[in-house]
């Protein structure tokens, strides 16, 4: 855990009643503070109150990796054949749709040209753009029925990642952080691999603490360069100049600290110079891709300039997950702009898309497996929305909130399952409708947490990812084995 | 938005709704005009008895009998001696000024003025102090600060995409500084900013005078919140929800800036906790909507008027349109001459951009060009990216992120293969800078020729020739560019594109089927060309590219081919008779040109305000479950009726008051331009003896005690309603905020108050017992010492380094993103005062854009608004002050002040002058020994280098850690 929050309020308000009484509890250092959210499952843990982080079921997974897939890409390309469109090709579809964008001579049924094939002992249906996540098919839980509530990119990212399209929330990898902790207080708990070039939509607020202190915000560590700002050091000063350096200013901090001994953030913020002494090693140590054997760099494509910044990512994203970060939040690289928004030319940019993001995501899956960490380690591959079975102007295809797929491999989630139904053309949910909801309130159920009771005191009232007083979310048992 | 969502969300999930509780008659009176009704009785009792809600009770101060303390005091002793202790010693002097002068002013005092102070023997010495660190003009910078965090000020509009900038905005940010330092009663700024509009005669006014003018800027208060209306996509849904939005984080912010109030669940369902009804929340959007009609709405980009009375606009336009027309006679006779001489085929296009508009001459599609509607493609003459504009004579192209290659075509499809052997064509264009205000320098000048169409999937092989004009040098050529199908060809040219310069490209035929391509520079070709073939070169138009955040600016395009006539002599002969005729030609229409344009009024200034966008009254319907597509019966404007106690009188005229007696009287009554309603706010919200004054004077007061102790009496400053936190004396805001309105809302009367306090003047440091009996410090048992804010530690460097450039007001500084994704400011070059070292509240505030320094140090992001920021101890703070660019600078500049003004220049000198300068005392002996010792062992360690600079670099070094210091960070 690389910090702690000072602000007064938060400390009496909420660790105050949390009944953490422990003497300054809000001036711990970060290793201390880090050790106590360790413990965090005996020493926060009081069932009485309503914001506890207490598991209440066995826990399945421990780590998460969010591989999100901006801009929302198309199921009925990519995971749920259509068939039907074929017959109805350049007709309306009976009621038409709700179209984000007013392009003219839209509305019209848009047929894949992929072909799909099964794959697996499963025999779930991929098509032909995804070849290789094709084939860890018996390791991946398909969700064809999610839906969500807006159709702008904004709103939509926010009511996946924080329960509700509005901005200020917490996101999903924030929620978790201030669950469950970190194993390394030298690494970041909630680490963002963002395409290092270019900002994806929505900016920073995809990895928001929001209203939970900002020790549970995701740290964006970059994946071209140094990992964090300002890591490098001052030209012309070496390690042990720096090791001296730090001495000095340590033995000036404690001086000035023996008149302040009751001001414990004193002793954080003298625990965080040292640790900007020692965290270069210890990122540039779990960044370090030349330890991995030119095979697995192969199995990501790290030699395929189809998979851009992405493989490079996916690789760094197991190794920070080994190193004791619990939560890894993926960004897609951006191509032609927001990867998976093809308003236009659709048939050549998702080819395109689907190449850059195929092998690091079945390499990541596939390495996972293989080293045992899969087992309690959910991959959630998912993107904010879904496309129309119809064309945009005449060769894109708009936004659909009503229906799309998403995949989960691990953490106990089902293996080689289809979850749900759509409708002929793939517009709406037939059976089986996923909410984001329902999926957050499934996810948290995986890590042992109940999304009833994981909350958070905010502006008078206990708020959760989830909202279920209003939303009555629930969780899908036959997602999970 | 998210209401509407709500409301869907959980009419798909079928769950129970939320019973609307709507109280009937929950809301005080509305009285229009003359008619005049008495408060319903039914707002009576809805009225909470909730302490936040309630009128003031002034309390006498508890009787304790010690001399010399204040009232303020004695609330706070009577605290500390139920816990059976009292107050911690008074602060030392020394402590007492820097507490002060950061406090204050946002300054650590320098030597020199820490040493007048202590020299300053008078017992009334404190109190001289802080009334000239409250006259200070640096008062307002410090205090300022935490206004326009309370309020939500930012130089951008938001809508994290395009995020444009609000280049006007900063007049608001120097209104507020200037209001703070000439002691603004607070509820005259309050009026200003919801309602300037409403207090000047601004429509038909001939005269505007500055205050005047000062009074308009103050409106832009209601423009703080995030509007990315100029930016809306999507169909006419997404703008209802757009432009809702902006009304209701106005009604946020203004909510929780004057009350402390967050009412945004209000817009659903009654508040749970809180006496606000659903009722109230659309009552007080009753208020704002005339401004923010949904029906009628104004783009960010058209809220602006000009600073001047009516004569004086009317002056400057028929100065303007008389210029106009003498330049464009001026013009039409030299186009009349050029039409004349000018040898045949010799300039076969051109576009000088003195034109208003990029539409006549210019397109978003190539000439061969079908693109699909729903492409986003240029927008001519705008701009938000990706975008071309006309400004100042000059084409500005603004780029966005990677997205599709996006480019402006001359509509004109050009013949690139002159006809006969030796005949050439030619484009050049001036690139005046390489990047627009506030962006990044362009990696690449991107230009096309032989355009011919975007998809490139026409009958027409080869064209779309782009030229990556690359700063390093020369231009890469790409054929056939976007698509698969592009290839590269090579570099032309060895020069790098530097603004400033002339750059382009000739054609000429050198054989049947050759064609050669030099690169031009200033009129010059360069070494490096290619040869291509005629089917490579087809017809097409001359573009730039869009693309990849590269904006640049350019002026004269021109298009010139070699005359049919080749034979050398007589193209020679021509282009030289014509281009000495043509240079004086040139040169007297130039003069001449200047002439007329000297005798043009300047523009006046404009001013970025809101105001009512009809003097209509609009009918405002309550949203069903909030959502924006169900409305509900009809709400009149309205106040909180939980904090009503009396009739809300909304005067209906344009301009109820008037605000200087040079206007009074003048005219008669002008023409209604505004409803009135947010004036009738203000005059409520502020009239004394209220419970809304009483609230308005609590959250404030509070805010000032946060602001010089870290942490307020009300702990939830978010939050004065029932399920907030209550305050920790209560009695003791109760005193102060019937202060501030006994003292006529002066802000600097309770600056006073609380700085000369004994309750601030104590020592920060902890008795056993103090700690014991009051572990948090909740009874102000010692001065709470707490981490200064970012902009405090920003200026603070600046000012112990000796280079802080005190420069007031105006456009703020721009940032600039290297590429890494990290915000910092361009490192200046030359002798100071550089803009670069401004004080923090100058330097833009794009949301997508803040100073990556500043933010981590927990800088408030305006997302819409803080009304209390945090104090995190994160460890990119520490990689910030070891490590950054900027406190490497900062020790440099500080070691260099150092060497230069340390008496003695001995290592001892040195380092005492520092430990004066950061610190404002002398160093113990160990911190002299442990300071000492470390010049000697770095230096040693900086074998390669020589003495003199192994002595600068470490004493940097020293500098740099002293500023990272936690002594440095704190207030003391």
């Amino acid at each position: 855990m690389l910090s702690k929050i000072q602000d007064h309020s938060i400390c009496e308000r909420v660790l105050a009643r949390r009944a953490l009484l422990h003497s300054g509890a809000c001036g711990i250092g970060w290793a201390g503070l880090a050790q106590r959210i360790l413990q965090g499952r005996s020493s926060f843990a009081d069932s009485r109150l309503p914001h506890s982080r207490v598991p209440v079921t066995m826990p399945r997974a421990k780590r998460l990796v969010l591989m999100f897939q901006h801009g929302g890409p198309s199921q009925m390309d990519l995971f749920d054949p259509k068939p039907a469109l074929e017959k109805h090709a350049g007709q309306p579809i009976p009621g038409g749709v709700e179209a984000f964008f007013d392009t003219k001579d839209s509305g019209r049924c848009l047929p894949s040209p992929f072909q799909f094939s099964r794959h697996g002992e499963s025999g779930m249906e991929f098509s032909e753009l995804l070849p290789r996540m094709a084939g860890c098919a018996d390791d991946l839980c398909m969700v064809r029925t999610l839906h969500t509530v807006v159709n702008d990119h904004e709103g939509a990212l926010r009511h996946f990642q924080t329960g509700k399209p509005q901005i200020g929330r917490p996101t999903i990898g924030s929620w978790l952080t201030y669950a469950l902790g970190t194993s390394n207080p030298n690494l970041p708990s909630y680490v963002v691999l963002s395409d290092p070039n270019h900002d994806q939509v929505d900016g920073i607020r995809n990895w928001s603490s929001g209203f939970l202190p900002a020790l549970y915000q995701g740290t964006q560590l970059r994946s071209d360069g140094p990992a964090l700002f300002d890591l490098a050091l001052p030209a012309g000063v070496t390690d042990e100049m720096q090791r001296e350096q730090l001495s000095l200013l340590e033995s000036l901090n404690r001086r000035h600290q023996k008149r302040f001994s009751h001001l414990s953030e004193l002793d954080a913020r003298i625990a965080n110079n040292t640790l900007a002494g020692n965290i270069r090693d210890e990122i540039g140590h779990a960044l370090d891709l030349s330890q991995e054997t030119a095979e697995t760099q192969a199995l990501y494509g790290m030699n395929n300039p189809a998979t851009g910044t992405y493989s490079r990512r996916c690789l760094m994203a197991r190794r920070l997950l080994e190193h004791g970060a619990p939560v890894v939040a993926l960004f897609n690289d951006s191509i032609l702009g927001d990867p998976w928004d093809t308003h236009f030319d659709h048939n050549t940019r998702i080819r395109k898309i689907a190449d850059n993001v195929d092998q690091p995501t079945a390499g990541l899956i596939q390495d996972l497996k293989r080293t045992g960490l899969l087992d309690d380690t959910v991959v959630l591959w998912v993107g904010e929305f879904g496309r129309l079975p119809v064309a945009e102007g005449k060769d894109g295809r708009d936004h659909n909130r009503h229906a799309f797929t998403g995949l989960v491999a691990g953490g106990g989630f089902k293996s080689g399952y289809i979850h749900g139904k759509t409708d002929d053309f793939g517009y709406k949910v037939a059976e089986k409708p996923v909410s984001i909801g329902e999926l957050h309130a499934t996810l948290l159920q995986q890590f042992g947490l109940d999304h009833t009771t994981l909350t958070y005191p905010h502006q008078g009232r206990n708020e959760s990812l989830t909202d279920a007083d209003i939303t009555g979310v629930e969780t899908i048992p036959d997602l999970v084995t | 938005m998210i209401c509407f969502v709500a409301a869907i969300h959980r009419s798909i999930m079928v769950v129970a709704l939320l019973v609307v509780l709507c109280s009937p008659g929950g809301l005080c009176s509305f009285v229009s005009g003359d008619e005049a009704k008495s408060p319903s009785a039914s707002a009576t009792e809805t009225r909470s008895e909730f302490w936040s809600f309630l009128p003031l009770k002034k309390h006498e101060p508890p009787g304790i009998g010690e001399p010399g303390l204040s009232p303020l005091d004695c609330f706070i002793l009577s605290g500390l001696q139920q816990r059976g202790i009292s107050f911690a010693p008074e602060t030392d002097r020394r402590t007492l000024c820097r507490r002060l002068y950061l406090d204050l002013i946002g300054l650590p005092p320098s030597p020199q003025q820490t040493h007048e102070f202590l020299s300053d023997v008078s017992s009334d010495a404190i109190e001289k102090l802080v009334d000239q660190l409250l006259a200070s003009p640096h008062y307002g910078e410090r205090w300022g600060r935490q206004w326009l965090d309370v309020v939500g000020y930012a130089d951008s509009n938001g809508y994290i995409r395009h995020d444009s900038l609000r280049p006007l905005a900063y007049n608001y940010r120097d209104y507020v500084i200037q209001s703070l330092n000439d002691d603004k009663p607070y509820d005259r700024f309050w009026t200003e900013q919801l309602a300037g509009d409403e207090l000047v005669r601004y429509s038909d006014a001939e005269q505007l005078s500055p205050q005047e003018a000062q009074t308009l800027i103050a409106t832009h208060y209601l423009r703080n919140a995030p509007d990315g209306t100029d930016n809306t996509e999507g169909n006419e849904t997404t703008r209802v929800i757009e432009r809702y939005a902006v009304l209701e984080s106005v009604l946020q912010t203004t909510m929780s800036s004057m009350f402390g109030m967050t009412i945004d669940c209000a817009r659903c369902h009654d508040h749970k906790f809180d006496p606000i009804p659903q009722r109230d929340y659309y009552s007080l959007q009753a208020i704002f909507y005339p401004a923010f009609n949904v029906k009628k709405w104004v783009q960010p980009k058209d809220r602006w008027i000009y600073a001047a009375g009516q004569a004086q606009i009317a002056q400057w336009r028929a100065s303007i349109d008389q210029a106009d027309k003498d330049v464009a006679a001026l013009f039409s006779t030299h186009q009349a001459w050029l039409a004349a001489h000018q040898p045949v085929g010799i300039v076969r296009w051109k576009d000088d951009f003195e034109a208003k508009s990029v539409v006549s001459m210019w397109s978003a599609t190539a000439p061969g060009d079908t693109l699909p509607e729903s492409a986003v493609r240029t927008k001519l003459d705008a701009d938000v990216a990706p975008a071309a504009k006309l400004d100042a004579g000059k084409l500005t192209l603004f780029a966005d992120g990677p997205g599709d290659s996006r480019w402006l075509s001359t509509q004109e499809s050009i013949d690139w293969t002159p006809a006969e052997i030796g005949q050439s064509i030619q484009v050049t264009f001036d690139l005046v800078a390489d990047h627009v205000p506030g962006g990044s320098p362009a990696a690449r000048i991107g230009y096309y020729i032989a355009l011919h169409d975007r998809e490139d999937d026409g009958l027409v092989a080869g064209g779309n020739i782009l030229f990556d004009g690359n700063p390093a040098g020369g231009a890469s050529l790409n054929l056939d560019y976007p698509g698969a199908d592009s290839t590269g060809l090579g570099v032309i040219g060895t020069s790098g594109y530097q603004p400033g310069h002339n750059f382009g490209v000739r054609i000429t035929r050198t054989g049947e089927q050759d064609y050669l391509l030099e690169h031009l520079v200033d009129g010059q070709t360069e070494a490096k060309t290619l040869t291509l073939k005629a089917e490579q070169i087809p017809d097409g138009g001359f573009g730039f590219e869009l693309c990849c955040s590269r904006s640049f600016i350019i002026d004269n395009v021109v298009i010139e081919g070699s005359p049919e006539d080749s034979s050398p002599d007589k193209l020679n002969q021509q282009w030289i008779e014509f281009r000495s005729q043509l240079a004086t030609r040139q040169q007297e229409l130039d003069a001449a040109i200047d002439a007329v344009n000297a005798e043009r009024m300047p523009e006046p200034t404009k001013i970025a305000w809101a105001t009512d966008l009809s003097p209509d009254s609009p009918e405002v319907p309550l949203l069903h479950r909030g959502d924006y597509f169900q409305p509900g019966e009809m709400v009149p404007p309205g106040v909180l009726s939980a904090l009503s106690d009396g009739e809300f009188r909304i005067v209906a005229t344009a301009t109820s008051e008037v605000t200087t007696p040079s206007l009074a009287g003048t005219t008669t009554a002008p023409a209604r331009t505004t409803t009135g309603r947010r004036l009738a706010f203000a005059r409520w919200a502020t009239q004394s003896g209220s419970r809304a004054a009483a609230l308005l004077a609590r959250v404030q007061v509070d805010r000032m005690w946060r602001g010089h102790f870290g942490r307020g009496l009300v702990p939830s400053p978010e939050n004065f309603g029932a399920s907030g936190v209550t305050p920790t004396h209560p009695e003791l805001l109760e005193w102060l905020a019937a202060e501030l309105i006994d003292n006529g809302w002066r802000l600097k009367h309770i600056h006073r108050l609380i700085v000369l306090s004994r309750t601030y003047r104590q020592s920060g440091e902890a008795t056993a017992i103090s700690v014991e009996k009051d572990p948090q410090n909740i009874s102000y048992s010692r001065f709470p010492v707490h981490r200064l804010e970012a902009e405090q530690i920003r200026d603070g460097m600046l000012a112990v380094a000796g280079i802080l450039n005190p420069k007031a007001g105006g456009p703020s500084v721009e940032v600039v993103d290297p590429g890494n994704r990290q915000v910092v400011l361009a490192a200046p070059s030359g002798p100071g005062p550089h803009e670069v070292d401004r004080r923090s509240i100058y330097i833009l505030l794009r949301r997508s854009q803040p100073l990556t320094f500043l933010r981590t140090f927990d800088q408030a992001s305006p997302d819409p608004n803080c009304v209390s920021r945090g104090s995190s101890t994160v460890v990119a703070q520490s990689l910030a002050m070891l490590n950054s660019d900027f406190s490497q600078r900062m020790g440099r500049e500080f070691a260099n002040r150092i060497l230069a003004q340390a008496i003695p220049a001995t290592d001892e000198g040195q380092i005492r002058y520092a430990f004066e300068v950061a610190f404002a005392r002398e160093p113990s002996e160990d911190e002299m020994d442990n300071c000492r010792d470390f010049l000697h062992t770095q230096s040693s360690h900086r074998i390669g280098e020589s003495p003199e600079v192994a002595q600068i670099e470490t004493l940097s070094d020293l500098c740099r850690l002293l500023l990272a210091t936690n002594e440095f960070l704190y207030l003391p």
